[in-house]
Parts: C-alpha cells; sequence; structure tokens
C-alpha cells in the first residue's frame, strides 16, 4: 500500500468516525469466549469413525456479541466448528466443504475500524480460525466465516487422512426463519400400509407414470407446474447431495418475507431466502421447498418435493418439480410471482448435471407421465405462465458415496 | 382503490412506454453462415465423438441472434458435436459454462420494446438455435450455448458422455474483434527442442524443494512472495483442470495493477482469477513452466494469493498467503481435477508473528510448504485420490 492511499484512508477514516458519533473509539478487539455465549448451547455433535464432529452457529445476535462486529449485515456468518481426531493418523479438514466461497480471518479482520484494532482482530480472528490440520490425539476449534444463511443452516464437513475419508452433514437451527422443511414430519406422513415397495423396475416404471402429471393449487383444482423429477436414495444422502450442488433452503410465504422480496425487486439485490409460494401434490404442500441462487433474484431456480408413498428396493422416492426464474412479475395471486422458463426440459436437465458435475448422482433414467406439451401448444402453470415440454420425468439415484462423472450410469428405460 | 390506482399506474406505464404492449418494435436477424463458422471451427475428436467449435465475434453476435448479447455479458460459443459411436451420447452446457444462460430466459431478458409477434419470433429463433443435449448414434448436431463473455481468448471446455465415458475437450478460441490476450497459453511450446531434465519421484521431490523460495522484481531481486503451489501436468490438463474449476484468465488491464512477478527471468506464463460469491474478494494463480518435467507430464511453479477489498477499488493481499493456496487446492479437489497430491517443504517459514511485529513488517505469513497437485485429465472424485507422502503434512504447524 503507498503513501497515499494510507492517508486517504486515515482521512476517510477520520471523516467516517466522526459521522458515526466516534462509535469507532473502542480501540481493542477483544473476541468473547465460546462459551460466553448462548449459541453454543445449541451445538449439534457427531462421531464417525473415531472423528467427533461439533458444529454451532450464532444468530446475529450472537455474532456482534461475540466478535463486536454485525457480520451478518455484510452477509457473513460464522460457523463454529470442534473437530476431535481420535485416530492414529493426522486428519486435514476441507473449509471448502463447509462453503466454497468463504471468507478468511483477515478479510474480515479488516472490517473494523483503525489499524490498531484490525491488527489485534487479525491476530485474534487468525488464531480462533478452524485449523486444517488435527493431530492424532488432538481437537482442535475455532470459526470459519460462511456465506449468511438464515433459518437452518445446512453445511458438509469433509475430512481426510491417508487412510480414510469422513463426510459429516449438518443441520443447524439459526433462530430468525420458518423453513419448509423443519414443518415436516417425514416419519408421520403416511401410515405403513400406505406405502408400496417395489423391486421390480417395470411396475416401478408404471407407478411412476401413473403419479399426477402435475401440482395442484390449494383446492386441489387447478392444474400447475409439470412434476418432472424423480429422486431416489436415503433423505441424508439426498440432503447432503442438494447442499452440496448449492440449493439452499427456503422461506415459507409470510408478509414480511414478500416484502423483502419485493425490495430486493426493486434494488437487484439479493435476498438469497426469496420465499416459494406453496405448490400442493397428495393433498399437501411441499415438504421441501429449495433454491439455488445465480447472479440476483431474477435468475434463480426453484425446486420442491414431496414424499412419495412408495419405496424402490427399500429407497425413499420423491417427486418434484423444477423451475428458473428468469424475471419477477406482479400478479393478482401473490405479491411477487416468478415468470419461469417456458422451456421446462431444458431446467429438469440442468438439475442432472448440477448433480452430476457435483458428484452425488448415481444413475438417471426416464419416465413419463407428465404429458407433452409441444412448443405451440404451450399449457399454462397456476400463476400463468406457458411452458412446453416432451412429457418426460427425470429419475434420478442419489449415490451414498461421491460417484465420478465417468461413473453416472444411463438407465435407458425411455430415451428423450 | 389500491388494484384501480394500480391499473391508472400501468395504463400510464404503457403509454409512456410507447405503446410497446400493442405495437413495438419488429425483430430482426440474418440467417447463420454456418460456413463461415465451419471453415474457422477449431476441431477435436476422441473416440466416438468428434467436436467442431467457434466463438462468433460481437458484430456477427448481434446479426444472427438480433440483439447485441455481448453489451449484456453475453457471449454465444458455436458448437457441433458428431457421434460416430454406437450410443446415445449427451453434451453437457454446465461443462462449457457452470452458469450458461438458458435460451429463452434470454430472450425474455430482451422482450421489452417487441410487438407480441416479434417476442413469438425471438423466442422461436433463441430455442431453434440452442445446442441439443443429446446426440443420437450417427448424428451430428449442432447449436449455440450462451456462456458468460470473456475478454481476449476464450477458454472453455466441452464435456460430451456416452456409455459410462466421457470424452473432455478444452479450447482456447480466439474472438474475432477482441485483442488477442497477453497471456495466452502457449506454454505446449514452451522448451520445444530442448533437452529438459526429466525426474521421477524422488528426484522430483527434490527438485520441487529446491525451486526458487519466491518470485523476484524485474530486476531479478526477490520480493519474497513464495512459491506455493505447484502443478504437475500436461498443459491442456493444466487449462482444463482451471477453467472447470472456474478460474477466468485475467486481461492485462486487471494483472497489471498488481506488482509484476517475476521466475526464471519471466514474468508469469498464464495469470487466472477467481472472485468470490460478492465480489469482495479474489483469488489469483500464477505459473511459470519449469525447465524440467515428469515424464510426458510439465511442472509449473505456481504462486496462489488472496486478495480482498480494501478501500474503494484498492485491494489488500491476505497476509496468510498459505489460505489461499489450500483453497486453489480444494477447489482443483472439488472440480474433479486431482489424481494426486503431496506437499513438500520449500520455501522460508514466516511466523504469523512476524507480520504483526512492527520489526520485521513482512507483507505475509506461511508454514512454508509447497503443496503439489497432479491433475487428472479425467474426472476424479474428491475422496479418491492419492496421497503422497513427501514430506509430512504441516500438522505439527499450527499455532
Amino acid at each position: 500500500m503507498n503513501a497515499t492511499i494510507g492517508l486517504r484512508r486515515k482521512t476517510c477514516l477520520a471523516a467516517a468516525m466522526f459521522v458515526l458519533g466516534l462509535s469507532g473509539c473502542a480501540s481493542s478487539f477483544d473476541l468473547k469466549p465460546v462459551e460466553s455465549v448462548p449459541f453454543i448451547e445449541r451445538a449439534v455433535t457427531q462421531v464417525e469413525n473415531d472423528v467427533r464432529v461439533t458444529a454451532a452457529v450464532p444468530d446475529k445476535k450472537e455474532t456482534r456479541e461475540l466478535f463486536g462486529l454485525s457480520l451478518y449485515k455484510k452477509d457473513v456468518q460464522p460457523v463454529w466448528i470442534e473437530i476431535e481426531n481420535m485416530t492414529d493418523h493426522p486428519v486435514g479438514f476441507l473449509p471448502f466443504s463447509v462453503d466454497a466461497d468463504y471468507h478468511t480471518p483477515l478479510e474480515i479482520a479488516s472490517l473494523t475500524r483503525g489499524d490498531k484494532k484490525r491488527q489485534e482482530a487479525e491476530k485474534q480472528l487468525f488464531r480462533n480460525s478452524v485449523n486444517m490440520w488435527i493431530a492424532p490425539g488432538d481437537t482442535r476449534s475455532g470459526f470459519i466465516f460462511t456465506n449468511a444463511d438464515e433459518g437452518t443452516k445446512a453445511f458438509n464437513v469433509d475430512l481426510f487422512s491417508d487412510e480414510r475419508n469422513w463426510a459429516f452433514t449438518f443441520f443447524i437451527q439459526v433462530p430468525g426463519l420458518a423453513v419448509d422443511h423443519y414443518d415436516v414430519d417425514f416419519r408421520s406422513i403416511y401410515a405403513e400400509d400406505e406405502m408400496t415397495d417395489f423391486t421390480d423396475s417395470k411396475a416401478f416404471i408404471a407407478a411412476l407414470a401413473e403419479l399426477p402429471c402435475c401440482v395442484v393449487d390449494s383446492k386441489g383444482q387447478n392444474k400447475g407446474d409439470p412434476l418432472n423429477i424423480v429422486i431416489i436414495g436415503d433423505p441424508q444422502d439426498i440432503y447432503y447431495a442438494v447442499i452440496r450442488a448449492g440449493w439452499d433452503e427456503t422461506e415459507t410465504v409470510t408478509a414480511a418475507s414478500g416484502w423483502k422480496t419485493a425490495a430486493s425487486f426493486f434494488t437487484g439485490g439479493a435476498y438469497r431466502y426469496s420465499p416459494v409460494s406453496s405448490l400442493y401434490l397428495f393433498g399437501r404442500k411441499q415438504d421441501v421447498a429449495l433454491q439455488r441462487i445465480r447472479e440476483n433474484i431474477h435468475e434463480r431456480n426453484h425446486f420442491r418435493l414431496w414424499l412419495a408413498p412408495m419405496t424402490f428396493n427399500g429407497q425413499t422416492v420423491w417427486v418434484g418439480q423444477i423451475s428458473r426464474d428468469i424475471g419477477v412479475r406482479f400478479t393478482r395471486k401473490t405479491i411477487t410471482t416468478h415468470k419461469i422458463d417456458p422451456d421446462v426440459d431444458e431446467t429438469r436437465e440442468f438439475l442432472i448435471e448440477n448433480l452430476a458435475y457435483n458428484q452425488v448422482l448415481e444413475k438417471f433414467a426416464y419416465v413419463g407421465g407428465v404429458g407433452a406439451a409441444p412448443i405451440d401448444e404451450p399449457r399454462r402453470n397456476l400463476t400463468g405462465d406457458p411452458y412446453f415440454t416432451d412429457g418426460l420425468r427425470v429419475v434420478m439415484w442419489i449415490s451414498s458415496d461421491l460417484t465420478d462423472l465417468n461413473d453416472i450410469e444411463y438407465v435407458g428405460w425411455i430415451t428423450p | 382503490m389500491i388494484r384501480l390506482r394500480l391499473r391508472l399506474l400501468l395504463i400510464a406505464l404503457v403509454f409512456a412506454t410507447g405503446l410497446a404492449g400493442c405495437g413495438g418494435r419488429a425483430y430482426v436477424y440474418e440467417p447463420v453462415d454456418y460456413d463461415s463458422f465451419l471453415a474457422r471451427a477449431e476441431r477435436e475428436s476422441d473416440g466416438p465423438i468428434h467436436i467442431a467449435t467457434a466463438v462468433p465475434g460481437r458484430e456477427e453476435t448481434e446479426r444472427i441472434f438480433g440483439i447485441d448479447l455481448y453489451d449484456q455479458g453475453i457471449q454465444p460459443v458455436w458448437l457441433q458435436v458428431e457421434n460416430t459411436g454406437e450410443a446415445l451420447a449427451r453434451y453437457a452446457p454446465v461443462s462449457t459454462d457452470a452458469e450458461y444462460f438458458s435460451p429463452l430466459e434470454v430472450a425474455y431478458m430482451n422482450r421489452r420494446g417487441y410487438s407480441d409477434e416479434a417476442r413469438k419470433a425471438m423466442d422461436e429463433r433463441f430455442y431453434d438455435l440452442a445446442m441439443p443435449r443429446y446426440i443420437d448414434p450417427g448424428e451430428t448436431r449442432s447449436g449455440f450455448v450462451l456462456t458468460h463473455a470473456d475478454h481476449g481468448a476464450k477458454g472453455f471446455n466441452i464435456d460430451v458422455f456416452s456409455d459410462r465415458n466421457s470424452y473432455n475437450f478444452t479450447f482456447l478460441l480466439r474472438v474475432p474483434g477482441f485483442e488477442p490476450d497477453y497471456a495466452r497459453l502457449n506454454l505446449r511450446e514452451m522448451f520445444a527442442g530442448v533437452d529438459v531434465p526429466d525426474y521421477e519421484e524422488g528426484a522430483l521431490a527434490e527438485a520441487i524443494r529446491n525451486l526458487p523460495c519466491c518470485s523476484a522484481d524485474r530486476r531479478g531481486e526477490e520480493t519474497g512472495e513464495p512459491i506455493n503451489l505447484v502443478l504437475v501436468g500436461e498443459s491442456e490438463e493444466l487449462l482444463r483442470a482451471l477453467l472447470r474449476s472456474g478460474w477466468r484468465e485475467t486481461s492485462i488491464q486487471e494483472a497489471s495493477a498488481l506488482t509484476p512477478q517475476f521466475l526464471y527471468g519471466r514474468e508469469q506464463d498464464a495469470i487466472f482469477r477467481y472472485e468470490t460469491v460478492g465480489g469482495d474478494s479474489f483469488y489469483e494463480l500464477r505459473f511459470w513452466k519449469t525447465p524440467f518435467r515428469s515424464g510426458t507430464d510439465a511442472v509449473y511453479a505456481g504462486q496462489a494469493r488472496h486478495y480482498y477489498r480494501w478501500i474503494g477499488t484498492v485491494s489488500r493481499l491476505d497476509a496468510d498467503v498459505d489460505n489461499a493456496r489450500n483453497f486453489a487446492t480444494q477447489k482443483f479437489l472439488y472440480s474433479q481435477a486431482v489424481k494426486a497430491a503431496s506437499w513438500v517443504a520449500g520455501t522460508e517459514v514466516v511466523p504469523a508473528t512476524n507480520f504483526w511485529d512492527a520489526l520485521f513488517n513482512t507483507p505475509y505469513f506461511t508454514d512454508g510448504y509447497r503443496i503439489v497437485v497432479w491433475l487428472s485429465a479425467e474426472p476424479q472424485s474428491p475422496f479418491d485420490i492419492e496421497l503422497k507422502a513427501w514430506d509430512n503434512p504441516p500438522w505439527w504447524m499450527q499455532q
């Protein structure tokens, strides 16, 4: 940094301090011990093959208490992780698995004002970041600075040694957001006699093709977006998979969240947890609603899943709908709604590749059931957006281990 | 009451935009000159898959699509895939751009000011021009993928899958109307005809340990920026791995804002950047091809850096250079581009306390390790890589 910049910075800081009523005056940075802030009581622990991982996530207020910085305002969310290595080998931790765009301690320290305070912040934040290596018999803990998630913080923790690997998935509730997934007790959705287990693929294909073509509205009267996704796998693996592929859980529609969406519509800003309106299948709204943000709110993908009353070779089967938003429109039915890409097959194929490139897709196939709608005779969804399709649903098996792109099996049930 | 007001507002808006809903512009475009694409296309084949590809420049794009897409940061890539195999083949657009634009999305973005008929025509045009995903055995399909625009040379991957095999191609094309980038990779030809030493495992480790500690300034004085990342692979694999994991070649304007770094008496052979979500920070990789090899693989000495926004447009070097090294490695790893990795002790250890102690005033601190990454041409699961035990991992170094 040259002298001019240094001087300009000082002048700028002086001005800023004056404006803020000398709020920057506190010259020392003081990271509070984690035990002193109650977020640690929400910590979640998992143990697997002689490694223990404990994680906790402070909310907005607790973060300010811990760091003296309003990190959530900067879209930064600290995640506290403790790793105990009970093996005989050094264990490596991959912060990239928690957030592929994590912030570094020194970057966070630069948010403080004043050289002395910044230097103190650099030291303390660096020393309290999670180490990449944990020696045999050792326990290490610290913070990793992720991009903020409201509500449930879902993340993976991948570890490795020269002997083996670990892949943990955490769901930690952070006060402040109602998330669809947690309203649902998956075990109580169906009684045991309502579930059918298929082992024969012919019968299974027929059952999938007989599922309703589309979602409906809350009264079950009008047909909406096509149900063109089927996912098979262990619920934990599916969850690990979608998080790994960059999907976030979404907020259910409330008046407050509607206003937040409206605000981001006008500013083009990224409100990541923009709510999705409810769609219905099997007489209930979606069990899980996810979205994957792109550059701003005008460009995001929505993905809803329902647990189906069937299993295939003992694995759960989920039916879903996916759409790519290409703009926000105002409608009379909901405050804002999203204009979707009418080429719904394009979006469906994107999901296959999105999961495949994140190594969580084991195999896939196509079945019928949606009913074709050619481009010049499009159907309409519940908000009146037109769509066209070849009428196929994709069936995707989620792997419990990571699968190389080359090893993905294409099951030739129906060829698109 | 509110609804009435809203309607009046809407009516006023429609009126103000020149009755866009009623009349509006016509949509005009010119037919695609496929001969021109085929004439200048770059071609590559692997097994049953044969690729031809070209990138239209700004004006050509505007003629084909009827819209100045470059102006919106969108760059079409023209692609032809021939499948001479016996199984269905699938092209994955995410391999070319992980956040590619869908055809109808771009048409929708550009609907303003056009008549209803023109909008319909535009939808159809964009849809018809799109590259299809599936290519039947014996068939040839072609079309455009809408990617984020790159300045200078356009580097991209094309992955085609067929019968549990993947066919991976990497192209680096010059875009008409753009100045060629100074950092255009010509690594394959470097040292051509020169008999560079070939090192086996043990000797390779030693050669990497003995690389210069740091890059130097123009006069050859070591400025102390450590060489902390070493990549082993063919130049195509290097480029492929960089593109696959989201790194972008940096233009001369961006790069010249930073201090030039020299090794072997020359500036870096390639410089790549990855901007994090939100744009508050970026990672930068600089590479120099070393004058030795390992079998058919070249060895690249590299520097990984992280910069975060400081004041205004000024960025500050993140003193924790080990983090940048670790981040870059993980980015390769999670992009399935790594087949093996190792650590070697190489540069001088600079304790973190030196950075905070005014006496030393160093711009960075480091555990002194280099990570060595063997790039994989085939996609490789991150949990399936070989860890070579060269020097112990620096787990005892942590403060």
